[in-house]
């Protein structure tokens, strides 16, 4: 049997995935950035192959993805995550026709045709308004996590908006905000209201079509989730690891190739 | 003594919504500045003009990127959250590159809702920008006559002219008492007044605004510290005028294009080539038109001096006409000794500490 | 980018011309600032040399002191979301900086209104600091499409023009010579659409990186005989090269349409990346806009033709029009699909892609992608995001 493998190096967090030609994960590994992108996918790539019980040798081709994916020269090709988040997600739910996938520098709404094929896909625009980056940041105004922001914002009592999508506003109007004396759980779910909003903007400009999908970490959020089915009107499909999904991807591509 | 005028503006679609169903008559919607509503009265319709509000922006990002003005943005999201479907049909006045691009936007997206372009003239001669003008214009009334159904007759003119003459009259009243006893009037008071202006039928407006202004006009006259003038397009977010309530900015008058610059113009005198030119370039300076035979730093320098006050430019981020008037207007204005100061803003900002805290600055070296 | 032979020729030209322009004061030649969509012929009729912040702002761009030039306009209190050119203009101004010293001083400002309000308000800024004349020819947007009434407004105000010109000069108005501006202006126009038509062969000679920088002369010296030589000489390299079955990009596979400004300080950048991934863009809406400027003077209307040609631009229609337009030129040029530069800079050509590329790919199927930049402030570019974008649309288009 052969063994393919995806390095998917975004701007906050290293993954690597290693698979059989039956797409089953044998292992699999997330761990931070830090300060050098190449050593973390390296890294990442070891411990899921002793995850997987294998060797570099075992393993027949190699995709890397995501912000650093060019620093991989040894890696057969480079795809990127737009590409490989599509095609894992649709091993995952094969019908996944709209998929949005949050990451850390660049949220993406793709529209996604037969096995995976992106067809069309919509990007945030240079602010880091909608990103995981900026939840991230509001998150640390509040002194949360982002699990703790999560569970903040589904125990909301009070519909706050905070206006600001930029990263730099928006810290301040959350801290303005607490200043008045806004309750955690109300401010979080206005930090959630206004990223879903974005999302949901993006996700119209490629057109809303069943059935929908969310990858990244920031899928694993409950309230951005529920409050993005409330707007959209669809339920979303969240894989078991959906930070996985474009290192999964990768791997899926590495095995085509 | 506001109290009626933030009602009006905290419901103005639902009273729309209402007006609409009693009368059984047309709505159009104005963007947002420097068409005559007279016309539109004559025509038979109601004009609610859209100058943007503070909402939160979550559907028009579909469409506009976020370097265009909020209040581009604002007005869009307003129309597709459905706060505009009691509007018939819209006229856009195009003085901006925002305002003729969001005109194409509606087309596209809102086709059963008729867009009818009134196109601002930038040439350089009143005598080649008149026909033009009176083109535009006789288009316009034909655009808004298939809307409504009603033609154009001197008659109806002329009654909706002595309408808004009242109007006028009525506004500049207010203007007068604010100039002469500052203290009389909050700043949100008057400027949530003049929103209610742009969304209440004026026969309804002046009726609710009569009492004000007698009463306003016989308060006693209260001493002021620090008296301002705003400049700028439009108050909004309104919210931000309580600020200057708050920490004792006085503003005695302001040079608005949504304020003082389309009340001192007067109203249209006749739908001839000269009459719509008056119209549009007889107020005071605008950022937003070409016209060389106005000088906004003077202008504004001239009437600070006059009512011995500071100036505030309260500018909309992404307006370019206003951001371009800007680093020459401030140095003008410094070099004639009149304190000034600008901020930015967005419409959909709900937190003003910052801008409160740079106008308490301002205030302290006054 | 392709070196063809006539690019040092362009070079030459371009020199020759800003030292012109430089030298006009001391030879008591007039000079007009005017923007890239004025009537330029009637400053030729009169001898005034025209000069363009709209092209020296690219080419600070290209040298790479933009940045520093903006820096310069915003320190003066210039809000870093105006125009990039206006930035950069209002910056080479003030410090007479970037790689001609800066422009010449203007003897009068010529605004068209045919790409943006947005050159009134910069044009302003200049005739308050030079107290000069500022003279508007107001091209209205064709919200209904070309109408009588925009052909009489824009013929009136190129009368009232002549009038200015003639007492803004103190000599009467040269028609002859207008005339003969006119016929060359003309052939100009038709020799740059044949250029760019030279787009639609497999592969392509030129590619829209090629024609953004050979844009210089029929923006500068529309009117000329210099540039009809030029672009014949352009337009026969270009046949030779299509018999040899050159292309501009080796192994040509994409073929895109690029649409707004360039990004002109990275055009080699983006030149070299699509070049790799074997794509081509072989037409632009851009570099078309100019060859909508043709006028008709073997007619009694030649005002109205000249006034009919101005207003026509991309920039200065409605989105049906455009939408319709977009539809034509991939089915025309064999396009596979369409790259939209989102310019944070220039709100007309920006505001209403997104609706633009969605009922365009609704009606042909070709994809578009939304690269968000801007064309001369290059602290809004980041290449790791760009490549992102980039990279992902090639692959869907990857067959």
């Amino acid at each position: 049997m052969k063994h393919f493998a995806g390095i998917d190096v975004g701007s906050l967090t290293a993954k690597a995935v290693v698979i059989d030609e039956n797409n089953r994960i044998l292992g699999s590994h997330i761990m931070p950035v830090g300060q050098d992108s190449l050593a973390a996918g390296m890294n990442a790539y070891a411990q899921a192959l002793v995850k997987a019980g294998l060797k570099k040798e075992d393993v027949a081709a190699v995709v890397s993805t995501g912000y650093s994916r060019k620093r991989f020269t040894e890696a057969t090709m480079q795809k990127t995550e737009i590409s490989c988040h599509a095609r894992g997600v649709s091993v995952v739910f094969p019908k996944v026709a709209t998929l949005i996938d949050v990451g850390g520098q660049d949220s993406k709404a793709m529209k996604i045709g037969k096995d995976g094929k992106v067809l069309d896909f919509a990007m945030n625009d240079k602010c880091a308004a909608g990103t995981g980056r900026f939840v991230d940041v509001m998150a640390h105004a509040l002194n949360l996590t982002l699990g703790g922001l999560s569970d903040a914002a589904l125990s909301f009592k009070e519909e706050l908006t905070l206006s600001s999508t930029c990263t730099v506003f928006g810290e301040s109007e959350v801290i303005s905000l607490l200043s008045q004396g806004q309750s955690v759980p109300d401010i979080s779910w206005a930090i959630i209201k206004s990223i879903a909003d974005r999302l949901v903007s993006l996700v119209k400009r490629v057109g809303i079509e069943q059935d929908i999908a969310m990858s990244g970490g920031m899928a694993k959020n409950r309230a951005l989730v529920s409050r993005l089915e409330d707007r959209i009107g669809f339920d979303i499909h969240v894989p078991g690891e959906p930070q996985i999904m474009g290192a999964f991807g990768a791997a899926v591509i590495a095995k085509g190739e | 003594m506001f109290e009626k005028f933030i009602e009006v503006n905290r419901d103005s679609a639902n009273r729309a919504r209402q007006w609409k169903q009693k009368t059984g008559k047309k709505v159009i919607g104005v963007m947002p500045e420097y068409f005559p509503s007279e016309v539109i009265t004559a025509l038979g319709a109601y004009p609610v003009h859209f100058k943007g509000t503070q909402i939160p922006i979550s559907r028009a990002d579909t469409y506009l990127q976020s370097f265009s003005c909020t209040t581009t943005r604002t007005i869009l999201e307003q129309a597709m959250q459905g706060d505009m479907d009691y509007v018939d049909g819209f006229v856009f006045t195009t003085m901006c590159d925002n305002q003729q691009n969001l005109a194409e936007v509606f087309k596209k997206l809102f086709p059963e809702k008729p867009v009818v372009t009134f196109m601002i003239p930038f040439a350089n001669d009143a005598s080649v920008r008149q026909p033009h003008l009176k083109e535009q214009l006789d288009k316009a009334i034909a655009g808004i006559s298939r809307i409504t159904g009603t033609g154009f007759t001197q008659d109806a003119f002329q009654t909706a002219r002595a309408l808004y003459e009242r109007r006028a009259a009525l506004i500049n009243r207010l203007y007068d008492v604010r100039r002469r006893n500052p203290k009389a009037v909050s700043a949100y008071g008057f400027y949530s007044i003049l929103k209610a202006d742009a969304v209440v039928p004026a026969e309804e407006f002046t009726a609710l605004l009569e009492p004000v202004v007698s009463a306003l006009e016989n308060k006693d006259v209260l001493p002021v510290e620090h008296r301002i003038i705003i400049s700028g397009i439009t108050p909004e977010p309104l919210e931000l005028a309580k600020v200057f309530d708050e920490i004792d900015l006085s503003i005695v008058d302001d040079d608005l294009t949504s304020g003082m610059r389309q009340f001192s113009r007067g109203v249209l005198s006749g739908i001839d080539g000269a009459g719509i030119d008056r119209f549009v370039f007889g107020g005071s300076p605008c950022s937003t038109l070409f016209n060389p035979a106005q000088d906004r730093r003077a202008y504004l320098a001239d009437k600070a001096a006059r009512d011995k006050a500071a100036v505030v430019l309260w500018q909309i981020k992404f307006c370019e006409p206003e951001a371009f008037d800007r680093p020459d207007l401030i140095a003008f204005l410094k070099q004639r000794g009149i304190p000034v100061t600008s901020f930015e803003v967005e419409l959909q900002m709900n937190s003003f500490e910052g801008i409160k805290t740079r106008l308490q600055a301002f205030k302290e070296i006054l | 980018m392709t070196k063809f032979r006539v690019s040092e020729t362009m070079k030459e030209m371009m020199a020759s011309y800003y030292l012109e322009a430089k030298n006009a004061a001391y030879n008591h030649v007039p000079v007009a600032w005017i923007t890239s969509g004025g009537p330029v012929e009637f400053l030729h009729a009169m001898g005034v040399i025209p000069v363009y912040p709209e092209n020296y702002a690219p080419m600070c761009s290209i040298t790479r002191v933009s940045k520093d030039l903006i820096e310069v306009s915003e320190a003066a209190g210039y809000s870093s979301d105006l125009c990039s050119y206006a930035r950069t203009d209002i910056g080479a101004d003030m410090t007479q900086g970037g790689p001609i010293l800066g422009l010449p001083k203007p003897d009068m400002l010529i605004v068209g209104t045919n790409i943006c309000h947005t050159v009134v308000k910069w044009f302003e800024v200049h005739a308050r600091k030079y107290n000069v004349p500022l003279f508007i020819i107001d091209m209205p947007y064709l919200h209904d499409g070309m109408t009588k009434e925009a052909i009489n407004y824009v013929v009136g105000q190129f009368e009232a023009f002549k009038t200015f010109l003639a007492t803004t000069l103190k000599r009467p108005f040269e028609e002859e010579k207008f005339r003969e501006a006119l016929f060359l202006a003309a052939q100009v126009s038709e020799l740059w659409e044949k250029v760019l038509a030279m787009g639609k062969k497999r592969p392509s000679p030129l590619n829209s990186f090629d024609t953004f920088i050979h844009l210089a002369p029929i923006v500068t010296l529309r009117g000329t005989q210099r540039a009809v030589d030029y672009y014949t000489q352009f337009y026969n390299e270009l046949e030779e090269l299509t018999a040899q079955g050159f292309g501009s990009v080796p192994d040509e596979k994409i073929r895109l349409l690029w649409d707004n400004l360039p990004i002109w300080y990275k055009i080699k950048y983006l030149s070299e990346f699509f070049a790799q991934h074997k794509a081509a863009f072989v037409v632009s809406t851009y570099t078309n806009s100019w060859a909508a400027i043709q006028g008709n003077i073997d007619t009694d209307h030649a005002l109205e033709e000249l006034a009919r040609a101005y207003l026509s631009p991309y920039i200065n229609r409605d989105f049906k029009y455009r939408i319709d337009y977009l539809v034509r030129l991939i089915e025309e040029f064999s396009l596979d699909g369409i790259v939209f530069h989102s310019d944070r800079s220039c709100k007309p050509y920006s505001l209403g892609q997104y609706m633009i590329k969605e009922e365009v790919t609704k009606r042909t199927g070709k994809p578009g992608l939304i690269i968000e930049a801007d064309m001369n402030d290059p602290r809004v570019f980041s290449d790791a995001q760009f490549e992102t974008r980039a990279e992902a649309f090639l692959e869907g288009l990857e067959k």
